[in-house]
């Protein structure tokens, strides 16, 4: 025998409370008689007038504990079970991507009906060591082989939804490794898509149920030639009905335009909105809430991708200030950043040149006389002469002299700068050594193990060195070059707070130092916020889990970027395919195998407390 | 007592009947009774030979002459009752309605006008706490109202051993003895029973036709309580605190009608009378009940 629910256990401290009913001495009121004689003889225990003389001999109150006992056990819903478990590894497997948020019933969502069942499973089967992993688009152990069932079921409940585009597939190989350590197992999945369990005996819980589902995704604009700003949305039709909606736009907050939309089942339809004035554009862009929204209004099966966002922001160019006596190869390079203009300046014009309006500056061969206050700086081939003199300010901190050498092997270190060339090296001839500074991470480093290009922010701006000549090299000529290009320009131009505006659920999310900031601090869709010290330059923000707008501000400034919820995940048609012979499909409402057969008894329960309360009753009539 | 005891119905029932002693009465005043002494009434009762100084107006002349010789004819000497009426006062008794106090001195009228009827004498004793109260002997028609003036006099209160207080009261003739009671004295019932008991015997010693008029009130032949209650003794002041029920009430009513089982059982077996009396009853009642026992006799 077993019980679904414990709370109705704490219903038991009314027990006390009926005793005490009992217990209480009531009121005595005196009646004279001729004489006790009798009385006495009749009410042989004279002892009455002690509480306990009323406990011992009241049936009521023992019935009534009785009623109330009965009660509490059929509120934890006893079921009668069979044997225990017939293996002694279970590995239960929860599908947690964004589809599985969707509603499966009227007020449970498919992500709630797994929970509930593996818990049901884990509650109803005794003597196996239960391992619980999530997927999503990777796999999660939240328990590891434990026969604790309550720390299973509240792991179990504890599981939460995603925004994360995933399917079973992703456990496939971590799942085989699992099962391949365990002598006798069982391996069951809750999922509403593929489930692919290669060579695992695998019985899948089929979540996926047929229903209506519109989804809006892809809002975008344009800003054309006379400053206009022209809105679409697309919407999608993934239900098996034809979907007559409303799509309304929001700009910040505030409601911009409602359009109607109707799409055939299985069919997109494109929404234009009223376009937005330039004027009224470029006050939005200075406002406080600089995106836009756009919702569906007809209620679904999912309810995360009725929402799509959009971030606007003034399609401002990065300039290129390249300062350099000629350099074709780098000036050919920086033409990978995507950047309109890229302004070229002899060594000799530098300090006429206004840095202050280029988010890049690269000096090449050269070192300015002072830093601009804002833009990043690359800085390749500083002359040796400057930096040896020992100066005040700027070059103590960006250069650290170690030592020139008159050719070096330079090997790639890995990081972000090295992305994809990583175990690359090349030789240069006169190759400036330096000690890396603190602020920064080496990403070349020369025989002599001292660093001969690093990166890193320095006072809230990315700032790169190099300590060779590109002439001296043939790195230029190599096809790692252009990837390396992309990759500094990339890592020294992104002074933004963070990289992009659009991010995948489950992303992680490099938060940048912008100026002299010291806290970012992180507002999540639901509005919860995290903070995050910024004394290290970046920090990464990995909760990126739920769809919708982020927002990331710092002292020195705030930027929002959204996760949009994945469109893959928005197919509610799509079935659970099973193509392995080894797994089985299970429907959602039969018992699973292998699961003891519970069979509820709440209703004898039931039963038997109504005669119990008749019998009381009749008990208590006649007493009266 | 503030209770009008007797009134105009009171004594209709009682002017038919008279009371029945199963004594012969010895000294005395004359009276109605029979008695063993031979003396001038209209029964017959024997003859013997006559000697000087008989009356010769009680010669049977025709025995005379059948026989020749000379005999007297003798009577039977007729005496009066002596009734001696013992009326429990304690607090007991002043219990019910209505109260068994009155029903008490209604039952001591009823006998004293039966008595009285009858020519015969009657005194009162009330025992009241140690003390017993008797009262002058009351005789004839006029002796009536000086017994009702007694009787209004009662009081009912404090506690009673009526048993050992009998013992007190003069017993110099034979006669019939009354007792008014409750029943109810301190002890259990068993000890109860054996003073009912000791009583009969001392008056059965003492020569007395012993009459037992046991008083009871409705509520305490039904008892109706409920509730958690302290039952306080009216003698002792003692409480008893229950929590009474139908079924306390129930096993009350088996007790007490086990009590009176023992009371009826007891005088019996030493031939007393018993008859037991609801305070709530008329005095006819009392009649035909007295009547079916064989107490009374009507005429």
């Amino acid at each position: 025998m077993g019980i679904i629910r414990l709370w109705p256990v704490a219903l038991a401290v009314f027990i006390p409370g009926i005793i005490l009913l009992y217990l209480l001495k009531q009121k005595v009121v005196n009646q004279k008689i001729s004489a006790l004689n009798l009385w006495k003889e009749a009410y042989e225990n004279i002892q009455a007038s002690t509480p306990w003389e009323k406990f011992r001999n009241n049936i009521l109150m023992y019935m009534q504990i009785a009623a109330l006992l009965l009660l509490i056990l059929a509120l934890m819903s006893p079921y009668i079970t069979g044997s225990g478990s017939e293996y002694s590894n279970v590995l239960i497997i929860i599908d947690n991507s964004a589809s599985m948020s969707g509603l499966y019933s009227e007020d449970e969502s498919k992500l709630d009906v797994a929970k509930e069942q593996a818990a049901d499973y884990v509650n109803s089967n005794d003597g196996a060591r239960y391992t619980i992993m999530t997927v999503s688009n990777t796999p999660e152990l939240i328990i590891s082989g434990s026969d604790d069932k309550g720390r299973v079921s509240d792991a179990v409940n504890n599981i939460e939804t995603t925004d994360i585009a995933g399917s079973l597939d992703q456990a496939a190989s971590m799942v085989q490794s699992l099962v391949a350590a365990w002598k006798s197992y069982k391996v069951i999945a809750f999922t509403d898509s593929s489930a692919n369990m290669q060579n695992v005996n695998c019985e899948v819980v089929d979540l996926s149920i047929q229903g209506n589902n519109g989804a809006i995704q892809s809002l975008s604009h344009t800003v054309s030639e006379d400053g206009t700003v022209k809105i679409m949305a697309r919407v999608d039709n993934y239900g098996s009905n034809s979907l007559n909606t409303d799509v309304n736009l929001y700009i910040g907050n505030k409601l911009y335009d409602i359009k109607n939309v109707t799409v055939e089942a299985g069919e997109s339809s494109i929404v234009y909105f009223k376009d937005i004035a330039s004027g009224k554009y470029n006050s939005i862009l200075a406002g406080n809430t600089p995106y836009l929204m756009a919702e569906l209004n007809s209620k679904d099966m999912l309810a995360g991708d009725n929402i799509v966002y959009d971030i606007l922001d003034s399609g401002s160019e990065n300039k290129i200030l390249l300062v350099t006596d000629k350099n074709t190869f780098l000036e050919k390079a920086l033409k990978i950043s995507g950047s309109q203009t890229i302004d070229k300046v002899q060594p000799k014009d530098a300090e006429a040149a206004d840095t202050e309006e280029y988010s890049l500056v690269v000096y090449d061969g050269v070192l300015p006389g002072g830093l601009s206050e804002t833009g990043n700086i690359i800085f390749i081939n500083p002359p040796a002469s400057d930096i040896k003199k020992e100066t005040e300010g700027w070059q103590n901190d960006v250069f650290i002299y170690g030592k020139k050498s008159k050719s070096s092997i330079i090997r790639t270190l890995k990081g972000n700068v090295t992305e994809y060339i990583e175990d690359y090296s090349f030789s240069s001839l006169d190759v400036l050594g330096f000690k890396t500074p603190k602020w920064a991470k080496a990403f070349f480093e020369t025989g002599s193990k001292l660093s001969a290009g690093y990166l890193g922010n320095y006072n809230g701006r990315m700032v790169a060195v190099i300590g060779f000549d590109l002439h001296n090299t043939d790195f230029p000529l190599q096809t790692e070059f252009p990837i390396f290009m992309y990759n500094l320009l990339r890592e020294t131009m992104s002074a933004r707070i963070a990289e992009k505006s659009v991010y995948n659920a489950g992303e992680a999310v490099s938060i940048q130092k912008k100026g002299k900031s010291e806290k970012a601090v992180v507002t999540k869709p639901d509005g919860t916020k995290e903070n995050y010290s910024l004394e290290d330059g970046t920090v990464v923000f990995t909760d990126t889990i739920d769809a919708g707008l982020y927002s990331i501000k710092e002292d020195d400034g705030e930027m929002y970027f959204i996760v949009p919820f994945p469109e893959e995940e928005s197919d509610v048609l799509k079935e659970t395919v099973i193509t392995s012979d080894k797994n089985t499909k299970t429907d959602v409402n039969k018992t699973l195998s292998g699961s003891i057969s519970k069979k509820m008894v709440v209703l004898p329960v039931l039963a038997l407390l109504f005669v119990l309360l008749m019998a009381e009753w009749i008990v208590y009539r006649k007493r009266l | 007592m503030e209770e009008k005891i007797f009134d105009g119905s009171f004594f209709r029932g009682l002017d038919r009947v008279k009371l029945v002693t199963r004594i012969t009465m010895q000294g005395g005043r004359s009276g109605m009774r029979k008695s063993a002494a031979k003396g001038s009434s209209v029964e017959f009762a024997d003859f013997r030979e006559y000697v000087p100084g008989d009356d010769i107006r009680r010669i049977d002349w025709n025995t005379y002459g059948r026989m020749d010789k000379l005999f007297v004819k003798l009577f039977v000497e007729e005496r009066e009752a002596y009734y001696s009426v013992i009326i429990d006062t304690s607090g007991s008794m002043d219990f019910g309605t209505p109260g068994k106090g009155v029903c008490a001195a209604r039952l001591a009228g009823a006998i004293s006008y039966m008595a009285l009827n009858n020519l015969d004498r009657v005194r009162f004793s009330a025992i009241c706490e140690d003390k017993i109260i008797n009262s002058s002997d009351f005789t004839g028609k006029q002796g009536f109202n000086k017994a009702m003036s007694w009787l209004g006099n009662m009081e009912f209160a404090g506690k009673t051993d009526l048993y050992k207080s009998i013992r007190g009261i003069p017993f110099n003739q034979k006669g019939v003895t009354v007792i008014i009671s409750d029943l109810f004295s301190a002890g259990t019932t068993d000890e109860n029973i054996e003073g009912i008991a000791d009583t009969i015997r001392y008056l059965r010693y003492m020569k007395q036709e012993v009459l037992v008029l046991h008083v009871l009130s409705p509520e305490e032949m039904e008892p109706a309580l409920e509730g958690t209650i302290g039952l306080e003794d009216l003698e002792t002041g003692g409480i008893l605190r229950v929590t009474a029920t139908s079924h306390l009430c129930k096993q009350y009513k088996r007790v007490l009608d086990r009590f009176l089982g023992r009371v009826k059982e007891c005088t019996k077996h030493y031939q007393a009378h018993y008859i037991p009396v609801c305070s709530n009853e008329t005095v006819d009642t009392f009649i035909y009940k007295g009547i079916r026992s064989g107490q009374l006799e009507s005429f």
